[in-house]
């Protein structure tokens, strides 16, 4: 099962001196993340504001032994890497890196599953909890320390989410953003689980996406569940009412609106809270926190 | 992202993939040339578009009634006639979207008639983030495979081999066939390879026509293909969008949206049709737009004459709203005049960005909320048109 990182948690960061991996390692450090290693190219490198950095995923994580690894590295390089932390068993394993060719998100995905390990992204924004510590590229200052659990995929518009929350008095527990890719190394359910057992979560509010079906696997394991916390969702783009063709033989027509009330009904089905307006998410949760009375 | 037909069969040719004899030509004497250079009776001239259903298609202002994107010719001189009624003329087919297409170049290829058509596809499946291969045979009998890899296993070859009911010969061309459609599709890190169709001639299967449907994330490893990209008809600034990095959805209102990360612009497209308004585009700069980007997305909202306003709906994570309002004046200047732009900013740095835009004395409307950058911005449309 999934274990979403704490302030414990021994945290790897592969491409450490990259531009971006060192940007968000400082950030990471100064929000008091227990990062315990990384990984670089340059020769050159010991240390990193006195974390050892290692050639070698393996090398890192024999010395170090982190449960996660968040990689800052190239389109070119990411899939190499993925690779190198999945054969080393890292149960955890954060892809920031955009604009990944498609059959190397793939590759990824098949190398996580074989290693059992759990892929995020490639593409992916991260997970913060909230006070505690931060993988990945998500902006914590603007998360205030909550019970409010997050799971989603597009970064910007979590962190609308996480503004309005915070404007009706709400904080997050854990956010763990998939990205927006169109392939993704794990989907809404193990995080959902993980959630579902985080003491701090008290709801969860999914922000999902029109592509893909992550939202109806997660409505089928949501379904499935008995004592349940309150799923909030929404999905950006119904509204938007032009019928997409793909010329590929064997893809039929859709439509945005269509896709989504589809997600809708077997979301409502498996008796999650549906919203419709971006601008209420906040509200939403807010309202249901109250109605249900649910310890905010 | 596509190439035309002639570029799809070089590509097919190295692969050794089956085809009839033809060539590319840019003039009606290149056609005649190419026509005498295959030999036979008969020759197909194709117009080469970015699209597909060309025999559908009608050229604009066609007084030739009959003449599609696609015609036969019974000699070298007819192959030089017909290159010579398309090119340099415009074709729209039932996939272009009422967009004409100028055609630059036609392909001859020897005139070929067979049975047993096919068309097979292998793609991404995006829903299930698999390969599937899908084939369609005679009668229009749908069939669908689902690939544990980048290869034919033996199991998924007997099972198409015994649904497609080949034997012998036959069934040792198609199973060759599919292996050269995966090892394209892997070659190519394509998203999709067609072949459509397939038909049955006397010396075995042959491939008439197909496409690669390329990943732009990966052509940065195929510079050749790269090479081969060209800007589409009606996709204009999609292209320019794509250049300087920053991404542009067309649709048909009159509100343009800039904002950063696409999940955020699609519910701010979502929040202005709910509150009656009719987006026109999304300009999306994603996580970590340059200046430069956020300016020339402005400028493209601004100089787009069915656009009537513009709301930029910014929420800064590793985007920092300072940068952002730097962009957004670099382009503004003298452009701004006449047409309403309500700028919403939080998140990173927004203080910091809202004043630098209150500061630039242009005419910004600076809003903190995203319902309220709704409202203004249809209100503020509602008053100019």
């Amino acid at each position: 099962m999934l274990v979403l990182p704490n302030q414990k948690t021994p945290i790897l960061i592969q491409g450490i001196t990259s531009e971006l991996g060192t940007v968000h390692t400082e950030l990471a450090i100064a929000y008091g993340t227990h990062i315990v290693a990384g990984t670089s190219r340059d020769k050159n490198v010991d240390s990193f504001q006195n974390i050892p950095v290692f050639r070698t995923v393996k090398e890192a994580v024999r010395k170090t032994k982190p449960l996660v690894s968040v990689i800052f590295s190239s389109p070119a390089r990411a899939l190499g890497d993925v690779e190198e932390a999945a054969r080393a068993k890292i149960p955890l394993i954060i892809c920031t890196t955009e604009r990944v060719p498609l059959h190397d998100a793939l590759k990824m995905a098949a190398a996580a599953e074989k290693y059992h390990v759990t892929l995020i992204g490639p593409s992916s924004p991260g997970i913060v909890r909230a006070g505690a510590c931060i993988a990945g590229t998500i902006p914590a200052h603007l998360f205030p320390k909550g019970s409010v659990g997050i799971m989603g995929r597009s970064s910007s518009l979590i962190y609308e989410a996480v503004q309005q929350l915070a404007e009706e008095g709400l904080g997050v527990s854990t956010c763990v953003a998939l990205g927006a890719a169109p392939i993704v190394g794990t989907s809404f359910e193990p995080i959902f689980d993980a959630l579902s057992v985080d003491p701090a979560t008290k709801v969860i509010l999914v922000i999902g996406q029109l592509s893909g079906q992550l939202e109806n696997d997660l409505a089928a394991a949501y379904h499935m569940r008995r004592r349940k916390k309150p799923l909030v969702v929404y999905i950006p783009g119904g509204t938007m009412r032009r019928t997409v063709r793909t010329p590929l033989i064997g893809t039929p027509a859709f439509s945005p609106a269509g896709i989504v009330a589809e997600k809708r009904a077997v979301l409502e089905k498996a008796g999650a809270v549906w919203v419709d307006d971006p601008a209420g998410l906040g509200q939403a949760v807010a309202r249901y926190i109250r109605k249900k009375v649910v310890p905010a | 992202m596509l190439i035309k037909e002639y570029q799809v069969k070089k590509i097919f040719k190295k692969h050794g993939v089956p085809l009839l004899r033809g060539g590319v030509a840019y003039t009606p004497e290149e056609a005649r040339r190419v026509a005498e250079e295959i030999g036979g009776k008969a020759w197909v001239v194709k117009a080469q578009i970015l699209a597909g259903s060309r025999s559908a298609g009608r050229f604009l202002d066609g007084a030739e009634e009959e003449l599609s994107g696609i015609a036969w010719a019974n000699a070298p001189m007819m192959a030089a006639a017909l290159a010579e009624q398309m090119l340099g003329r415009y074709l729209q087919t039932p996939e272009t979207g009422g967009i004409y297409h100028e055609v630059q170049r036609v392909y001859v290829e020897e005139a070929c008639l067979g049975q047993g058509e096919y068309q097979m596809s292998l793609r991404i499946d995006f829903l299930t983030q698999k390969l599937i291969l899908t084939i369609v045979s005679a009668g229009n009998m749908l069939h669908r495979y689902e690939l544990p890899g980048y290869r034919l296993d033996v199991r998924t070859e007997r099972r198409v081999l015994r649904e497609l009911r080949l034997k012998d010969g036959k069934a040792d061309q198609m199973a060759d066939l599919l292996r050269r459609q995966v090892a394209l599709f892997e070659a190519y890190g394509a998203i999709a390879v067609e072949f459509d169709p397939v038909i049955e001639t006397a010396g075995g299967f042959v491939v008439l026509d197909g496409r690669i449907v390329f990943d732009s994330d990966s052509l940065f490893r195929y510079p050749e293909v790269a090479g081969m990209i060209e800007i589409e008809a009606g996709r204009e600034r999609e292209a320019a969008a794509r250049q300087h990095q920053f991404r542009y959805i067309h649709l048909e209102g009159n509100i343009a949206c800039l904002v950063n990360g696409i999940g955020l612009g699609q519910a701010t497209i979502d929040s202005i049709h709910r509150n009656g308004g009719q987006v026109a585009c999304l300009l999306d700069i994603g996580t970590e737009p340059s200046r430069d980007a956020v300016a020339r997305a402005l400028k493209m909202a601004l100089s787009d004459p069915d656009i009537d306003g513009v709301l930029v709906n910014i929420f800064g994570g590793i985007t920092r709203c300072d940068e952002i309002a730097e962009g957004l004046i670099a382009a503004s200047g003298e452009i701004l005049a006449g047409l309403p732009v309500v700028v919403r900013m939080d998140g990173t740095n927004a203080h910091i960005g809202r004043r630098l835009l209150f500061e630039s004395r242009l005419s910004f409307t600076v809003v903190q909320k995203m319902d309220e950058a709704v409202r203004t911005i249809i209100q503020q449309v509602r008053e100019v048109s």
